[in-house]
């Protein structure tokens, strides 16, 4: 460790929820993180700040002009180069902690490698910007007995459910299917602000941490966000015990179509 | 008439973000409820998409709807 900073996650350590046992095992992770867009790369940056050992960062997109206002990683060089979002990622996380590893992974996930990389990981966050990838991911993190965290944002709104498996409801307990892409309104179309973003990413890596700390995220509580009018609230999702998911274990998202 | 409340949150059309509106239906259940909006408001959510909350809580789509309930309809957000 560079002189100096023997000290860097004193005041992470002082939070009840975590302490120094907690930091050893945060420590002592592993993230996968789907997804280096605006929720990505804010999820990232605060988890690998927080001194979380590995990260896995999966992403297939190169760095855009649309992305520099909600995407805080990137910078105007990463869209002249047209940077992979997870090897720039992976370059500035690198920066800011040089104590932890940070795995750029530039490509798809699928149903062919999400089993992989979930079987690698504690914990995987969902920065996804699609419900099909949310569906396999949850799945693959129900089969693998790993917690996820859901996240999506919307214009000036957004929601968090820390899932659990065994502990609380999964995905499909709240939704039966993915809505088809012509239902579900754009971010293209209504765009999304750069704080809400980063507000749900932060509710996110709050949950993430309490998870890795102490097994204790907020299993199945779905929060709803509207920066708008800066409130938050939150409700429990009842469990199906019916799931095809986490009821029946019939992981139909994981198999090729 | 029932008189409630629908919640909306993060629907397609002119509707999205959170939106709070009166509203007045005889519809008995949350399902119902759905179908009548999908219908008169051109919403196009279906029960396997999207779930309702009554008053704060997540139910199934058999619900029973009262008057002077609030009723959400949620899509969740898939924007990331």
């Amino acid at each position: 460790m560079p002189p100096g900073i023997q000290d860097r996650y004193a005041r992470h350590e002082k939070l009840d929820f975590i302490g120094a046992e907690g930091q050893r095992r945060i420590g002592a992770s592993t993230v996968l993180v789907v997804g280096c867009g605006s929720l990505g790369c804010a999820q990232a940056a605060l988890l690998a700040r927080a001194g979380v050992g590995r990260l896995l960062l999966a992403d297939r997109d190169v760095v855009r002009p649309a992305n520099l206002p909600t995407q805080l990683l990137y910078n105007e060089a990463d869209v002249k180069e047209r940077a992979p979002k997870a090897e720039a990622a992976a370059s500035r996380l690198r920066a800011a902690n040089s104590e932890i590893a940070v795995e750029p992974l530039a490509g798809e996930v699928s149903a062919a490698n999400i089993e992989a990389l979930a079987a690698r990981a504690d914990l995987v966050m969902d920065a996804t910007d699609n419900f099909e990838t949310r569906f396999l991911l949850n799945d693959a993190a129900v089969k693998a007995g790993k917690p996820w965290i859901y996240g999506g944002v919307l214009g000036t709104d957004g929601m968090v459910m820390a899932v659990g498996p065994g502990k609380g409801p999964c995905l499909r307990c709240l939704l039966e299917m993915p809505a088809p892409e012509n239902r579900l309104p754009p971010p293209d179309v209504f765009g999304v602000l750069n704080a809400a973003a980063a507000w749900v990413a932060a509710l996110q890596a709050a949950q993430a941490l309490k998870a890795l700390a102490r097994g204790a995220a907020d299993w199945g509580r779905m929060h709803t966000l509207d920066i708008r009018n800066g409130s938050v609230t939150a409700a429990e999702v009842p469990r199906d015990p019916a799931c095809p998911c986490c009821g029946r274990h019939e992981f139909k998202f994981l198999k090729p179509a | 008439m029932k008189k409630i409340r629908v919640r909306y949150f993060a629907l397609v059309g002119e509707r999205r973000g959170v939106q709070t509106d009166p509203y007045e239906t005889e519809a008995a259940t949350a399902r119902q409820l759905l179908h009548e909006i999908e219908l008169n408001k051109k919403i196009p959510l279906t029960t396997n998409i999207s779930k309702a909350m009554v008053n704060g809580k997540y139910v199934e789509w058999d619900e029973p709807i009262h008057d002077g309930d609030l009723v959400t309809l949620l899509s969740p957000f898939s924007g990331g």
